[in-house]
């Protein structure tokens, strides 16, 4: 099969159209699961419950699409990766964006609740689902010796 | 995955983030803090997300055709069929949610998401929309900001038990999110002018 998704030669970044289309459904599923997990915090017996659960049930997949994107684009033996590509580069930007989400969470935080602790948790923990940041990154970081391996 | 560098390099990650944590845990007290970063940072399931990454990399490799699309989509229903039920019943059983068979790092979620990812590879699409280009874009943003807005909808008491709500606070939810993140796209943009030149972008299909 030839191969030519993100290649990332000549300056030209190359869009795979499919991953495209992954991304956006993640995206829709990802929003979806957690407003149909707030309506699983109702009773189980409530009528809801059995709908919230089949829409959260089908949805679950969100996050896991997102990271086999990611790997998909960073396993690529024809995309230029290198230790120092991905350590300068890819985990400084996605550092950049947790600490700065950290801060905004952490302010909406302390606006609601006024309790130093629980901010201090959010400011240094981030929000319940930024830990697919921290994950992100130590794909990234992994990704330096699997796309090593791969390549060969 | 036949390397066997590579065997035991996921062998080594296995046992670095998956066993190492869960052995280690068990001899650390409750307040330790080498403990909280473990939970926190769910360590333990770190070697399960790097088996997505490259899981979605070895997917690509895959060739495709019409029987494997319908391969995956029987595999993608029935993960989500235990999914539902599996949750529904445990939950039944204990009075409350019971996430049991909503880890993320689970078979079950595994058959969805490998099914789902094989199926949009077999359409070989040819073009996106422009507005499905620009949800792409803003994917991250989106997952970034949307709990903001699925709070402030909380807040407002906007979100009843019954189907009508639940579609209202979705729409809500995304749309408020996308615009938002259509704005912090722009600033990011602006703000990046400054410090590298425009990437053309040309799409491929392999």
């Amino acid at each position: 099969m030839k191969n030519v998704e993100l290649s990332g030669r000549n300056g030209v970044n190359h869009r795979v159209i499919y991953l495209d289309l992954i991304r956006v459904i993640g995206c829709l599923m990802v929003v979806l699961t957690h407003v149909t997990a707030k309506m699983m915090d109702f009773p189980v017996k409530s009528a809801i419950w059995p709908l919230a659960n089949i829409l959260n049930g089908c949805t679950r997949a969100a996050v896991p699409l997102f990271l086999m994107i990611s790997g998909a684009l960073f396993l690529n033996p024809n995309k230029n990766i290198t230790i120092q590509k991905i350590i300068k580069k890819y985990v400084p930007k996605l550092g950049v964006t947790l600490i700065l989400w950290n801060c905004i969470y952490a302010l909406i935080e302390w606006a609601i609740t006024r309790n130093l602790a629980i901010t201090l948790h959010t400011l240094i923990l981030g929000a319940f689902h930024l830990w697919f940041l921290y994950v992100t990154i130590g794909c990234y970081l992994v990704a330096t010796w699997l796309h090593h391996y791969f390549g060969r | 995955m036949t390397n066997m560098k590579l065997m035991w390099w996921a062998l080594g990650l296995g046992g670095l983030f998956t066993v190492l944590p869960v052995t280690i845990q068990e001899f650390l007290r409750p307040d330790n803090v080498l403990l909280s970063l473990i939970h926190a940072f769910q360590v333990n399931l770190m070697s399960g997300f790097v088996f997505y990454f490259v899981l979605g990399y070895a997917l690509t490799q895959l060739s495709i055709n019409t029987a494997k699309m319908w391969l995956a989509g029987v595999g993608a229903f029935i993960g989500t069929v235990v999914i539902i039920i599996g949750t529904e019943s445990q939950s039944i059983v204990a009075g409350h949610l019971n996430q049991a068979f909503q880890a993320n790092v689970n078979l079950w979620i595994m058959l969805q998401a490998s099914g789902l990812f094989l199926i949009i590879r077999g359409l070989k699409l040819t073009k996106l929309s422009k507005t499905l280009k620009l949800i792409s874009e803003l994917s991250l943003p989106i997952y970034l900001v949307h709990p903001i807005f699925l709070g402030a909808i909380l807040k407002l008491h906007l979100l009843k038990p019954d189907a009508l709500h639940l579609l209202v606070a979705y729409v809500l939810v995304f749309m408020g999110a996308t615009v938002f993140a259509w704005c912090y796209q722009g600033i990011l943009r602006w703000l990046r002018s400054y410090f590298r030149p425009t990437v053309t972008r040309q799409y491929s299909q392999d």
